[in-house]
C-alpha cells in the first residue's frame, strides 16, 4: 500500500528530529555461555526482556538457568526466579552456597503469579530475574493479556533488572531478543562436564530489536 | 537569654487535627464541659467562618452552622501530640520541661545565639510540617519566655523583660476572679503597674500570694525546670474518633506514629529492631501482628513502609477502632561489611517486596534454598535472604556433569512397558513414546533406621525422535515422571 505524503513527510520530521530511536545504557548480565551472550550482543540487556523459547523439551534451557545462577553469585549480583510452574531443583549445584544470592519465588496459580512479578520485577536489588513459564498450560498462558507485559516492561524500565523469560513458544510481545533452543540433548550428555555441556548449546537468535546502543 | 518557651496555640484542636485527615478543612469545633456548661473552646477556620465563636454554648453554635462537628479534647491525641513538641524540644536542649499541656520551656545554658535562631526555626518547620503551629518565647526567666511566647508572632525574642512585661495586662497572671476585682479597683491594668508597687508593702497587704503576683509581673520568678526523661518505651496508642473502615484513616495516623516514635529513637541513641502492631476491631476482636526488621533503623520512612505494605493486604471482619504501635529498640548495627560482600541496594525495599509478594503467594513459597543434610531427593528448606551475601569461596567438589533436572512437583504417574526388567515404553501426561535409552536403575534409600524410612529406583531415560531427557521414578506406589533433564 503506498504511503500518504503527509505520513511520509511527518516520519521524515520525525527521523530529522530524532535521527535514532531512544537508546538504553547499553549495559548487558553476561549469562556466562558465550554462545548465548554473543548471540544477544553481549548477555542480558538490562531494563529488558529477553525471551528464550525452548522449542521442545531437553533443549538446555535449564542449563542458561544454571549458567545465569552461578555468573551472578561469582559477581556478587542478586538473582530472583520467578518460576511459574514450581520446576526449579534446588540440588542443581552440589556446593548449596551458589544458590545464596538466589530468591525463589514458588508460583501457585498465574494470576498470584503475575501479581507477585508486577512485584518483584520493581524491586532495583535484583540484577537480574528469571521468569519461567514453561511447563504452564499453553491454554491458560495464552490467557494472559499482552498489557500484563507492557506492564511488566515498564516496571523493569524503572528498576533496570536484566529479564530472561524462559518459554516453551514466543509469548513475550515486548521481548528486546528471543533466542530459539531448537536442539535436543541426547542421553551422551550425561557423560558430559556441565560446562563443557554449556558451550554445545546453539541458540539461534530469532529477534532483535534495534533500539539498543552498542556495549560499551 | 535563658530560656525558651514553645507554645503550641489552641493545643486540643491542634492535637485532634493532626490525628484526622482532612479534619481542618471541616466546620470542627472542641468543648469544654459538659452538658448545659459546655462550651466552645476552639475552632476551625470554616467553623469560625460560620460564625462559630470560642466561648459560644453548644446549641448556640449549631445554631449558627448545624454542620458543625462537636468533638471533645482527645487525652490520647493531646499525648502524642505533647511527645513530638517535647521531641522537637530535645533537638534544641536536653534540658526541657513539660510545662503545660502544648507548652514546654527549655534551658538554654551554654547556646550560642546564632545556633539557636537556626535549631528553633527548624524545629518550627518540622512541627509546622505536621500540622502543629508553634509560637516560640525567649527571655531570662521561664514565665517571662512563656509570657513573650503568648504573645509571639510567631517568635519574640525579649531583650529587656522590665520594658515587656510592663506592658502587658495583669490578666496574664491568671488571677482569681476577686483578685481581678481587686485590682481593677487598684487601678492596676498592666504588669508595669503592678511592678512599680513596693513590693514588701503589696505582700505585707495581700500575703504569700501578692508576693509571688509582684514577682512573676517584675520579671523575678526565677525557678528550676521539672526536667522531663525521653521516653524508655516506645509506645503510640490512639482510639478513633470515628471507626475505621478503610486504609487511608489507618495510614494517615501510622504516619504520624512513625513519625514520631522515629525521632524518638533517634534521640535515645536507638533504633528500631521490630515492631508491632495491634488493631482493635468494631466487634471486640484484635488484629495483631509482629514485624521484625530486616535491619535496625531509624527511618520513619522504612517504619512506615512496613506497616503500609502489610496493611494494603490486610482485611478484617469490622472496622477499627482503636490503634496500637509499639517498637521494639535495640542499639543501631555499626558494622563493617566485607568487601566483596553482596550487599542489597535498598534493604527495606527488598523485604518490602518478599513481603508483598508472600502476601500474593504464600509466605513458605518464597526465600533462599537450602538444601537438608540428607540424601532424600527434592530436600530443602527455603530461608529468608540475608540482607548481605558473603563473597562465594569455591569448594574443592567434583565438576557437576550432565543436563539440569526440572522436577515435576508432584511427579506424573506414568505407565512404563518393562523387557527384561528395563524400561522400554512409557505413557504420561509429560511424555510418550518408546524409550531409545536409559541409564539405571539407581537404587536410593535412606533414614531406614527411622519411621521416615524411603527406598526408591531411579532411570534416567530418552524418548526417540527427539523426544526429550526424562527421570523416571519407580516407588511403591508405581512409575511416575520425576522430572526432565533440561
Amino acid at each position: 500500500m503506498p504511503t500518504s505524503p503527509t505520513l511520509a513527510d511527518l516520519r521524515r520530521l520525525i527521523a530529522d528530529r530524532f535521527p535514532t530511536s531512544p537508546t538504553r545504557d547499553g549495559r548487558f548480565v553476561a549469562t556466562g555461555i558465550a554462545a548465548v551472550d554473543d548471540a544477544l550482543g553481549g548477555g542480558l540487556g538490562t531494563g529488558t526482556f529477553t525471551e528464550i523459547v525452548s522449542s521442545g523439551p531437553s533443549c538446555g534451557g535449564q542449563l542458561i538457568t544454571a549458567a545465569l545462577i552461578e555468573t551472578t553469585r561469582l559477581a556478587g549480583q542478586r538473582l530472583a526466579l520467578l518460576d511459574a510452574a514450581d520446576t526449579f531443583a534446588p540440588d542443581v549445584f552440589a556446593d548449596d552456597a551458589l544458590n545464596a544470592h538466589l530468591v525463589w519465588f514458588r508460583g501457585t496459580h498465574l494470576k498470584a503469579f503475575w501479581q507477585a512479578a508486577d512485584i518483584v520485577l520493581r524491586d532495583a536489588n535484583f540484577t537480574a530475574i528469571i521468569i519461567d513459564l514453561r511447563a504452564l498450560p499453553e491454554r491458560e498462558l495464552k490467557r494472559t493479556p499482552a498489557t500484563t507485559w507492557y506492564r511488566l516492561q515498564r516496571a523493569i524500565e524503572q528498576s533496570e533488572a536484566a529479564v530472561l523469560v524462559h518459554t516453551d513458544y514466543a509469548v513475550v510481545p515486548c521481548a528486546d531478543r528471543r533466542l530459539v533452543l531448537a536442539e535436543p540433548l541426547t542421553m551422551a550428555a550425561f557423560k558430559t562436564d556441565r560446562h563443557a555441556l554449556q558451550a554445545t548449546l546453539r541458540p539461534q537468535l530469532q529477534l532483535q530489536r534495534n533500539h539498543r546502543r552498542a556495549a560499551g | 537569654m535563658k530560656f525558651a518557651v514553645l507554645e503550641i496555640p489552641e493545643f486540643p484542636l491542634r492535637a485532634l487535627l493532626r490525628l484526622e485527615a482532612g479534619l481542618e478543612k471541616r466546620a470542627v469545633a472542641v468543648v469544654a464541659g459538659e452538658g448545659k456548661r459546655a462550651r466552645i473552646l476552639h475552632v476551625t477556620p470554616p467553623a469560625l467562618h460560620a460564625g462559630v465563636q470560642p466561648g459560644m454554648g453548644t446549641l448556640q453554635a449549631l445554631a449558627e452552622c448545624p454542620a458543625l462537628d462537636l468533638r471533645n479534647a482527645s487525652p490520647a491525641a493531646e499525648k502524642e501530640a505533647e511527645s513530638v513538641l517535647l521531641l522537637a524540644a530535645w533537638r534544641v536542649s536536653p534540658r526541657v520541661e513539660q510545662t503545660a499541656p502544648g507548652l514546654c520551656t527549655i534551658n538554654l545554658a551554654g547556646r550560642t545565639l546564632a545556633d539557636l535562631r537556626r535549631d528553633l526555626a527548624w524545629v518550627a518547620l518540622q512541627l509546622g510540617g505536621q500540622g502543629l503551629p508553634l509560637r516560640i518565647g525567649v527571655a531570662d526567666t521561664p514565665l517571662t519566655a512563656r509570657f513573650a511566647a503568648h504573645v509571639a508572632d510567631p517568635e519574640k525574642w525579649v531583650a529587656d523583660s522590665t520594658a515587656f512585661l510592663a506592658a502587658l495586662p495583669v490578666s496574664l497572671l491568671g488571677l482569681a476572679k476577686a483578685e481581678d476585682t481587686l485590682f481593677a479597683s487598684l487601678g492596676l491594668r498592666t504588669l508595669g503597674d503592678l511592678a512599680r508597687l513596693p513590693r514588701a508593702s503589696f505582700a505585707q497587704r495581700l500575703g504569700l500570694r501578692g508576693d509571688r503576683l509582684w514577682a512573676m509581673a517584675a520579671g523575678q520568678d526565677s525557678r528550676p525546670l521539672e526536667t522531663a526523661s525521653p521516653p524508655a518505651r516506645f509506645e503510640a496508642h490512639l482510639e478513633m474518633e470515628h471507626a475505621a473502615e478503610t486504609l487511608e484513616p489507618l495510614l494517615f495516623v501510622l504516619r504520624r506514629f512513625a513519625d514520631r516514635l522515629a525521632g524518638e529513637l533517634a534521640a535515645a541513641g536507638l533504633a528500631a529492631e521490630s515492631l508491632t502492631l495491634c488493631l482493635s476491631l468494631e466487634d471486640e476482636t484484635t488484629y495483631q501482628r509482629s514485624f521484625r526488621l530486616p535491619e535496625a533503623t531509624t527511618q520513619a520512612d522504612g517504619l512506615f513502609g512496613t506497616l503500609e505494605n502489610h496493611l494494603a493486604t490486610v482485611q478484617t471482619k469490622s472496622a477499627v477502632v482503636a490503634i496500637d504501635l509499639t517498637i521494639q529498640p535495640t542499639r543501631p548495627q555499626h558494622r563493617q561489611e566485607g568487601l566483596f560482600d553482596n550487599a542489597l541496594r535498598d534493604p527495606h525495599a527488598f523485604y518490602d517486596t518478599l513481603a508483598r509478594a508472600g502476601s500474593v503467594l504464600g509466605p513458605d513459597r518464597i526465600g533462599t534454598p537450602v538444601q537438608n543434610k540428607t540424601h532424600r531427593p527434592d530436600s530443602f528448606e527455603l530461608h529468608a535472604p540475608p540482607a548481605a551475601v558473603a563473597a562465594y569461596q569455591p569448594k574443592p567438589t567434583a565438576p557437576p556433569r550432565g543436563p539440569v533436572l526440572r522436577r515435576l512437583r508432584p511427579p506424573a504417574r506414568a505407565t512404563v512397558e518393562l523387557i527384561d526388567d528395563v524400561p522400554r515404553y512409557v505413557q504420561s501426561p509429560v511424555t510418550d513414546g518408546a524409550i531409545i535409552a536409559h541409564r539405571g536403575p539407581f537404587c536410593l534409600s535412606g533414614e531406614w533406621w527411622d519411621q521416615g524410612g524411603w527406598a526408591r529406583e531411579e532411570w534416567d531415560i530418552e524418548i526417540g525422535g527427539g523426544g526429550g531427557l526424562y527421570r523416571l521414578l519407580h516407588a511403591p506406589a508405581g512409575w511416575f515422571v520425576e522430572g526432565i533433564y533440561d
